[in-house]
């Protein structure tokens, strides 16, 4: 599957107010932090093998 | 009825809407759903609707998705079955017959364009040609209602584009901004607030006749 950069940021309905839950909010937190840890360690691998190149 | 805002890594789905044979957001929440014994296999709860169907590969962080949820379906209890790319983080009570696709009053979309080298000032021209009132009539089967306000953005952050696009919901869908709830960039949030026009005021600025607008003006 090609990573897409496009992200849906925002859909709004008049006058609903949505309540956040914490515990869920936390494991997505540790969700998306590991996958930008991730994301960059790839970069650093790329980047160094970059600058390995003769 | 109650809505729920799913956040996702899209990189492992096919897109959102659910199909038969691959991986889909979609199917992966109803498989939940079927698994806590909220509906059948092969079915949707009482209610249900999507804020969009995002592609393959794109990711969300306000995906909204309402049904008839059981009292113990909360964003929390969904994580105990969903996939770890697919998060539940909000909820919100809504009233009968709220429909997540049609009563949504703007969608926000933003894209991470790689670009170093690009000449910002054209693509914010570009940006600019973009925005305001299109008639997508030519996209859509749908007789009327089809022109929408469109908003784009274009900000540098380093080797980066960051293009935002914001477009008005469905006729009758206006009105307030529930933006306080939205996790979006100020920026964004800036832009579209003044872009929450009601549906008869846009079709007047699309050339139209609208007795209910004239007045208002």
């Amino acid at each position: 599957m090609p990573p897409e950069p496009l992200i849906l940021t925002g859909v709004n309905y008049p006058g609903v107010k949505f309540a956040v839950d914490e515990e869920a909010v936390e494991s997505a937190r540790g969700v998306f932090s590991q996958r930008r840890v991730d994301g960059l360690e790839r970069v650093r691998v790329a980047e160094t093998v970059l600058s390995g190149l003769a | 009825m109650r809505a729920f805002r799913l956040a996702y890594d899209g990189r492992a789905f096919y897109g959102f809407q659910r199909q038969p044979d691959v991986p889909t957001v979609e199917g992966a929440l109803l498989e939940t759903l079927a698994a806590g014994g909220v509906l059948d296999d092969g079915e949707t709860p009482p209610g249900y609707a999507a804020a969009g169907r995002t592609d393959a590969g794109v990711s969300a962080v306000a995906q909204t998705v309402a049904f008839e949820a059981p009292d113990w379906c909360t964003p929390a209890a969904l994580n105990g079955r969903l996939p770890g790319s697919i998060r539940a983080w909000a909820a919100a009570d809504v009233p009968q017959g709220f429909h997540a696709t049609h009563d949504a009053s703007r969608r926000t979309y933003t894209y991470q364009l790689h670009a170093p080298d690009a000449d910002d000032a054209a693509a914010v021209e570009a940006a600019n040609r973009l925005a305001g009132e299109h008639d997508f009539h030519n996209l859509t089967s749908d007789e009327s209602g089809t022109v929408r306000d469109v908003t784009v953005g274009v900000e540098r952050d380093g080797e980066f584009l960051v293009v935002t696009v914001g477009a008005g919901g469905f006729p009758g869908s206006s009105s307030a901004d529930s933006s306080a709830s939205s996790p979006r960039s100020p920026s964004t949030a800036s832009r579209s607030r003044g872009s929450t026009r009601c549906w008869a005021r846009r079709r007047c600025r699309a050339g139209r006749a609208c007795p209910g607008c004239r007045q208002s003006r």
